[in-house]
């Protein structure tokens, strides 16, 4: 994830779009993994990535200079799969007993399946028993060395928020560990 | 501190511990089994957590981006567009209906029908005025058509006598 240079912000502050496509450039991995961490699917990945240059770049004028542009820029990744969880899980609810035997588990595409490894499944699984904002205050935290402060400002927060938040979560990863270690003994 | 509660904070803590709380920590460990089952999640956890990698895309975010971008600038002027045009619609709508509830209740219908025919009154006295302005000047306009007239046939009649005199003077030549 490099750093972008202040020339850069400016001329897309001016609405340079050729300048936009260098912060594209610089920021797609970084957006990219941390949509696909939060959803899980590299399909429903890219679009948000997309989602996210395009809120970018249309709140472009909201950003503030003194900030971290990477901080800025992830945060919007992170609302966006945050929100995009939420809505998701609405429908789910709304479904009877009947019908939730035919509906799989989440489980992605089996290709996909195929080409992840052990570890990286593992990785995943415990992520997704996380609520959506611990997953995302956990994948800043461990994918992007954020500090508690730059968790609390992307995820639009307190920092004792998140230093509470990231101890529940830590426990619950443990605790799922557990489960997990007895399934697989059992 | 009875509970596990501290020691379990000290074992999912962020950072390096201190001299004291490790200390404290290593003791508790020695005769907790719970603690010391969480800690050895928590450790197998914080090893995958940290050598994971970041996942690249497989596609192409930065062409998909310039596609992306055009369609979606395309769509938001389309929708600023619409959204003007049906502005403008819903304001002339409101003044209208606004100006007809004016115009036609009671209380205005009478002085806005004065105002109108004061208008339609001043109109007249206009179209009068010119009227007038046209009588006067109706002897120097028709003195001035017909003599424009007649000096129009004295051009074509004088031409026509130029153009047979040249052709008689022709025939005369070649006749010699
Ligand atoms: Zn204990």
């Amino acid at each position: 994830m490099n750093n972008i240079s202040t020339d850069i912000l400016e001329k897309v502050k001016e609405g340079d779009a050729d300048a936009f496509t260098d912060i594209v450039d610089a920021y797609q991995n970084a957006i990219y993994n941390l949509c696909y961490r939060m959803l899980y699917n590299q399909t429903e990945a890219e679009d948000a990535t997309q989602e996210t240059f395009w809120k970018a770049w249309t709140n472009f004028s909201k950003y503030d200079f003194n900030r971290s542009f990477s901080t800025w820029i992830l945060s919007i990744a992170a609302h966006y799969c945050i929100d995009l969880q939420r809505k998701k899980k609405v429908p789910e609810m709304e479904i009877d007993e009947t019908m939730e035997e035919i509906i799989p588990d989440p489980i992605p595409h089996p290709e996909q399946e195929a080409i992840r490894n052990e570890e990286e499944q593992q990785i995943q699984d415990m992520l997704n028993s996380l609520n959506e904002t611990d997953r995302a205050a956990i994948v800043l935290r461990y994918w992007y060395d954020f500090s508690d402060r730059e968790i609390a400002e992307s995820l639009s927060m307190s920092e004792s928020a998140v230093k509470s938040r990231l101890f529940r979560a830590r426990k619950q990863l443990a605790q799922y560990w557990d489960g997990q270690t007895q399934l697989n003994q059992g | 501190m009875d509970s596990h509660e501290y020691y379990e904070e000290l074992i999912l803590k962020d950072g390096d511990l201190s001299g004291e709380e490790r200390k404290n920590l290593k003791a508790h460990l020695e005769e907790c089994e719970k603690c010391q089952k969480l800690e050895e999640q928590w450790k197998s956890c914080l090893n995958l957590l940290t050598k994971a990698p970041m996942v690249e895309p497989k596609a192409d975010i930065t062409g998909k981006w310039e596609q992306t971008l055009q369609v979606r600038t395309f769509e938001k002027e389309m929708k600023n567009q619409n959204r003007q045009i049906i502005g403008t619609i819903v304001l002339i709508a409101i003044l209208s209906v606004f100006s007809c509830t004016v115009l036609l209740s009671p209380e205005f219908l009478i002085p806005s029908t004065i105002q109108i025919s004061q208008i339609l009154f001043l109109l007249a006295g206009l179209a009068n005025q010119f009227q007038t302005i046209l009588s006067m000047l109706r002897l120097p306009v028709l003195i001035c058509s017909l003599g424009g007239f007649l000096a129009v046939i004295c051009f074509i009649v004088i031409n026509r006598i130029g153009i047979n005199n040249e052709e008689n003077s022709k025939e005369g030549v070649e006749q010699s």
